[in-house]
């Protein structure tokens, strides 16, 4: 069917040309990932402290949100319940995350304020953070749940652009001696692994 | 230089064909996870190892020793009463409670079922384990990663190449540049 194998090089093309930078993302994140260092300690935080007084007669969630609503924290989702614990020093406190790193969020309630130590992303793991941001969480803010739509056309893309890929070749020079030990390689590591994993 | 580069998409496209459809459907499993079913098959056992250890690296050779079980430790949990470590690997977790006075060992194993499976090696990297089939894996993503790189550069050339989708294809181009750029650029800059 040379009208068919016609129509998938076409949209096998146009997939790629619309999922570059993603597909730049994904494989700069797997470098990252491989390349960092678990061990190594992380950067010290740059604290900040604000002028906050916790509403009254609220709960320790309720607060937490307060604070929350007050920082504005760009491209942080609210902290879910659970996320709400006492530190040692009895203090209500909090974790944010986002592509661009982590916050922790202290109420220091007896001197009206609120503590924020921050530790940003380095470019590695924002395009880690990135490539990890998925329809699986209601986004609230615009960017990233746009970013999120984007990362879900590229898994569908990246599925299918394997898939017709692999079509390609074999409806267009299957007897490809090299093309053959590649595929036969990739897949036998592949499958050999799983096996001995499993 | 053409057919090289094509060459060069071709073979690398092909030999991470199944990593790339590993990384695919596992991702769709991570973004519509109450699409599946991941919850891993439990199995509760007890063995009766020798009592007074101290150590859960210990502990762990033992059950490999004599229950044939592979992974890393993690997790390790010391306490006078009790000894509690996983050896993890890929899908497989085995949650370790063990009492040094008595020799008791309490083994919960989790399996997790194809798709649970793939989500694991979705997540294994780097090249630090103690278990060389996590480096492996490692391995791979390093390689798959390096080579997504790559047929994503030989594919702009490839369709360079082909004038008559020069148009069409600048104009996808673009907007996904545009985009995607655009999104990438708020972002970092949101702090």
């Amino acid at each position: 069917m040379p009208w068919m194998t016609r129509w998938l090089k076409k949209l096998h093309m146009y997939a790629g040309l619309l999922n570059l930078s993603i597909l730049l993302v994904f494989g700069i994140a797997g470098l990252n990932a491989t390349f960092e260092d678990p061990g190594e300690a992380p950067p010290p935080p740059t604290t900040a402290v604000y002028d906050f007084q916790v509403p009254a007669n609220v709960s320790d969630y309720e607060a937490a949100l307060a604070a929350f609503r007050f920082l504005k924290p760009a491209l942080s989702e609210p902290p879910p319940q659970g996320a709400i614990h006492r530190d040692s020093a009895n203090n209500v406190a909090f974790s944010l995350y986002s592509v661009n790193g982590q916050r922790t969020v202290t109420l220091l309630e007896k001197e009206n304020r609120v503590r924020v130590e921050a530790r940003p992303n380095e470019l590695g793991e924002f395009f880690d953070g990135l490539h990890a941001t998925t329809m699986n969480f209601a986004h609230t803010d615009l960017r990233i749940r746009m970013w999120a739509w984007y990362v879900e056309f590229s898994i569908w893309s990246l599925i299918f652009m394997a898939v017709t890929g692999v079509y390609l070749w074999l409806a267009s020079r299957p007897g490809y001696r090299w093309a053959q030990v590649s595929f036969a390689a990739g897949s036998g590591l592949f499958l050999l692994l799983y096996a001995i994993t499993r | 230089m053409y057919r090289t580069l094509r060459n060069t998409h071709l073979f690398l496209g092909l030999f991470c064909c199944l990593y790339l459809l590993m990384y695919g459907v596992s991702s769709i499993q991570m973004a519509h996870s109450q699409w599946f079913s991941a919850r891993p098959a439990v199995t509760i056992i007890h063995a009766a190892l020798p009592p007074q250890t101290t150590d859960a690296r210990r502990v762990a050779r033992s059950l490999m020793d004599r229950y044939g079980m592979r992974g890393e430790v993690a997790q390790v949990r010391a306490a006078s009463a009790q000894l509690s470590f996983n050896i993890v690997r890929p899908g497989t977790v085995y949650q370790i409670d063990y009492s040094p006075g008595s020799g008791d060992t309490r083994i919960r194993e989790n399996h997790a079922g194809f798709i649970g499976m793939l989500n694991r090696i979705h997540h294994a990297k780097g090249f630090w384990h103690d278990y060389w089939v996590l480096n492996a894996w490692g391995a791979f993503v390093a390689v798959v990663s390096a080579a997504l790189i790559v047929i994503a550069a030989t594919g702009i050339y490839l369709w360079f190449k082909l004038h008559q989708e020069r148009v069409i294809g600048a104009i996808l181009l673009a907007v996904s540049l545009g985009y995607s750029l655009t999104l990438m650029i708020l972002a970092r800059t949101a702090w």
